[in-house]
């Protein structure tokens, strides 16, 4: 067996350094655009899809917390009719209840009747996951239809409280995240709402 | 395979690499391609922002209805389904007292135009000191306001 000599010669071992380095350094460079260009930019994706869903949040709480909910034909009846009676916690569900237009029902801290009962009726906000993920969604259920409508994606918490002793008041604080390259960041939005 | 062998090129019509030169200034062509998206990149980012500045993560949120805002009279404003106002001065906490009424008034019927600023409310207004009721129609315009005297 002969040596044949118009075979293609191989890379030295300067050439496949100058290669790898010269690699390298293109490597370094693709991950520093990534960090200057790449994240900023999916950061920023994030943000503004967080803030669209704190808007969308925001819109319907500001409907709700209005003071009335007129029936879906406009409003009618008097000044009181289908105002906001009040609101309170259940199972880390918030409630609102409105007048239910049947006669309006007082806060009677007697006992009866009591206005978190028909024919007032409710809308509740609720925090659940979509099915089959672990995306928290904000859910406003209208007691009304029963039709429940989702208010806010990409949501990590809900978070309701009634100040003891300022009834009044509802502080509201919904808590959004989002992950990048397994880091996740957290924006809240404290809403507070004065009975009307 | 003797044909295969016979058919291929000698050595100087090898295919020619790229010089040097070639390729920077593929690579210059390349970076200005790339230049030309960072104004896109940068009103993006200035559009986020101005979306994020729309609400507060650092300060309350307040949804102030539209009787904390100053006057009682808008106790019709909630009626007719005016939404709670995003703020982050918080709401008055002493809303103007309401005057004591000198009218019942009804709203028969209403038409709110989503699409245009016009509303349509039919009302009833009865002097409460009065047994007679009279009613009548006010267009464009929102319901009168029960607290003045007649």
């Amino acid at each position: 067996m002969t040596r044949d000599r118009s075979r293609r010669p191989g890379f030295t071992l300067i050439e496949m350094a100058i290669a790898t380095a010269l690699t390298g350094l293109l490597g370094v460079l693709c991950l520093l655009s990534w960090k200057a260009f790449g994240v900023p930019a999916v950061d920023s994706y994030y943000r503004g899809r967080i803030a669209g869903e704190a808007i969308m949040a925001a819109a319907s709480l500001s409907s709700d917390l209005g003071g009335s909910l007129p029936p879906f034909g406009g409003p009618v009846g008097d000044r009181d009719e289908h105002r906001l009676l009040g609101w309170r916690l259940a199972s880390g569900d918030l409630e609102l209840w409105y007048d239910g237009g049947q006669g309006v029902a007082e806060p009677d801290p007697e006992g009866n009747p009591s206005i978190f009962e028909s024919p007032n009726h409710a809308i509740v906000y609720s925090f659940q996951n979509a099915p089959g993920t672990t995306r928290g969604m904000l859910v406003r259920t209208d007691s009304r239809t029963g039709a429940s409508s989702v208010v806010a994606t990409d949501l990590a918490s809900m978070d309701a409280e009634i100040p003891l002793g300022s009834e009044e008041r509802l502080i509201l604080t919904l808590e959004f995240r989002y992950r990048i390259l397994r880091k996740s960041y957290s924006r809240f939005y404290t809403f507070e709402a004065i009975k009307p | 395979m003797r044909r295969a062998i016979s058919d291929a090129p000698p050595a100087s019509f090898a295919r020619r690499g790229s010089t040097y030169l070639e390729v920077q200034v593929a690579f210059a062509v390349l970076g200005v391609a790339l230049a030309g998206l960072a104004p896109i990149v940068a009103s993006q980012t200035r559009l986020i922002t101005q979306i994020e500045n729309t609400l507060s993560t650092d300060a309350v949120n307040y949804l102030v209805p539209a009787q904390h805002l100053g006057a009682s009279e808008n106790l019709w404003l909630r009626k007719l389904g005016f939404d709670a106002t995003l703020s982050t001065n918080p709401p008055a906490t002493d809303p103007a007292p309401p005057t004591e009424p000198v009218n019942a008034v009804t709203i028969l019927s209403s038409s709110l135009s989503l699409i245009g600023s016009s509303a349509r409310v039919e009302v009833s207004v009865t002097p409460l000191d009065q047994e007679t009721e009279q009613s009548e129609s006010s267009g464009e315009a929102p319901p009168p306001d029960p607290e003045p005297s007649p």
